[in-house]
């Protein structure tokens, strides 16, 4: 649980940060039990660049494999221009994003994003850090946690 | 007095309330769907979602333009539909003169597949589905029910950011216009959808083919518009999906 990448691995190069969505609270443990609203965010996806995806091949609604130093996840991939590559040091960083709403308890939605974030945090506040780590990720042509 | 929507897309922060709501209030079924890489879901309107949000996204210069829209029926002033639809059963498709509303009965359960296109295609905003189990034509319903309680439809009700609203026409209207002149400020290709032949107004702030391909109505040719809605059946489809890339 406390493996760490080292800084600017270059086997998880790119930037992951998790969010939430309206239609599920927090980790949806109570959400995905409302058909309705998990009609309107059924499965865990990625949000990434055109750029990103062109550089690993990877088009639209297609799903991938992301990967930290601690675990992998299976999602769905969400080309959008909302994500944008950022230039640090001269060099191109990328940039995803993921929402932390999906878990095993909802067969075929995915798994839990914070199967990837780092296990580390704040000692005095004991708030944990899952808004950002390190990962890759690549093309899957069978996914087995989506259904 | 006839109603009207006023719906300002430009408040609009796609929280899907409106959705939601409207498949609670009338106890529709879930669709089960999937991540498609967007997060317009359901994909498309169906018959047991009469309300759907839909998402556009474009690079304008390097700035992102995301424009929702929750899409429904219009509500035509003269509806196409109705008049298609008395051609093929009287009474199935109804046009309640005092709030505007159009309606479907349940009467629409008879009408044959191949006469649902024909409403369908007849339609400018493409809205009506068919429930291919029991034969139901569905849409929007203006909260019929709702409005003659004094109440507002539940789309209207649920919205936290004013983009839904509902009232007399006059009113609806006036506050159109307000709207309209407040966000070309910002938005200078900012206009009102079709306002004067619906009544579900939009106030879209950007291209209309930058929300989906029916957010208004593709028409023209200098024909009679009721005589070109309504009597083209499914050519008009076509016409429609050949402009709708332009």
């Amino acid at each position: 649980m406390d493996k760490l990448a080292k800084p600017a691995d270059p086997a998880y190069p790119i930037v992951l940060t998790t969010y939430s969505v309206t239609e599920h609270w927090c980790g949806g443990g109570e959400t995905r039990n409302i058909a309705y609203l998990l009609d309107a965010e059924p499965q865990l996806y990625v949000e990434m660049s055109p750029e990103l995806a062109k550089e690993k091949g990877i088009k639209n609604g297609d799903g991938i494999l992301v990967e930290s130093i601690l675990g992998k996840a299976q999602a769905i991939a969400m080309v959008t221009v909302r994500l944008r590559p950022f230039t640090v040091q001269g060099k191109i960083i990328h940039e995803i994003g993921m929402p932390f709403c999906f878990g095993w308890t909802t067969p075929g939605c995915g798994d839990s994003t914070n199967r990837l974030t780092a296990s580390m945090g704040d000692p005095n506040t004991t708030i944990s850090e899952y808004k950002a780590c390190c990962v890759n990720i690549r093309k899957l042509d069978k996914l087995t946690e989506l259904s | 007095m006839p109603k009207s929507f006023f719906i300002d897309t430009s408040r609009c922060t796609a929280c899907r309330g409106c959705q939601i709501a409207c498949k609670e209030w009338y106890e529709l079924p879930a669709n089960k769907t999937k991540q498609t890489g967007t997060h317009q879901n359901p994909p498309d309107l169906n018959p047991f979602n009469y309300k759907l949000v839909r998402f556009n996204e474009h690079l304008e210069d390097g700035v992102v333009r995301w424009n929702f829209s929750p899409d429904q029926c219009r509500h035509c002033i003269d509806p196409p539909c109705v008049y298609v639809g008395a051609d093929i059963m009287e009474g199935a498709l109804i046009h309640d003169e005092k709030t505007g509303a159009v309606v479907y009965t349940e009467k629409t359960e008879k009408i044959s597949e191949a006469d649902f296109e024909q409403i369908r295609s007849s339609c400018p905003y493409d809205i009506p589905r068919r429930d291919p189990k029991t034969g139901r034509i569905s849409k929007c319903t203006m909260c019929y029910e709702r409005v003659s309680q004094g109440l507002k439809p539940v789309c209207v009700a649920v919205c936290p950011t004013g983009t839904m609203n509902f009232g007399e026409r006059a009113d609806m209207l006036a506050m159109a216009e307000k709207r309209l002149n407040e966000a070309k400020k910002d938005y200078p290709k900012a206009m009102l959808a079709d306002a004067e032949s619906v009544s579900v107004i939009y106030l879209l702030i950007d291209d209309p083919r930058y929300y989906h391909p029916y957010s208004v109505a593709q028409q023209g040719f200098g024909l009679d518009r009721k005589m070109f809605l309504s009597r083209l059946g499914r050519p008009f489809r076509k016409t429609l999906n050949l402009f709708a890339d332009v």
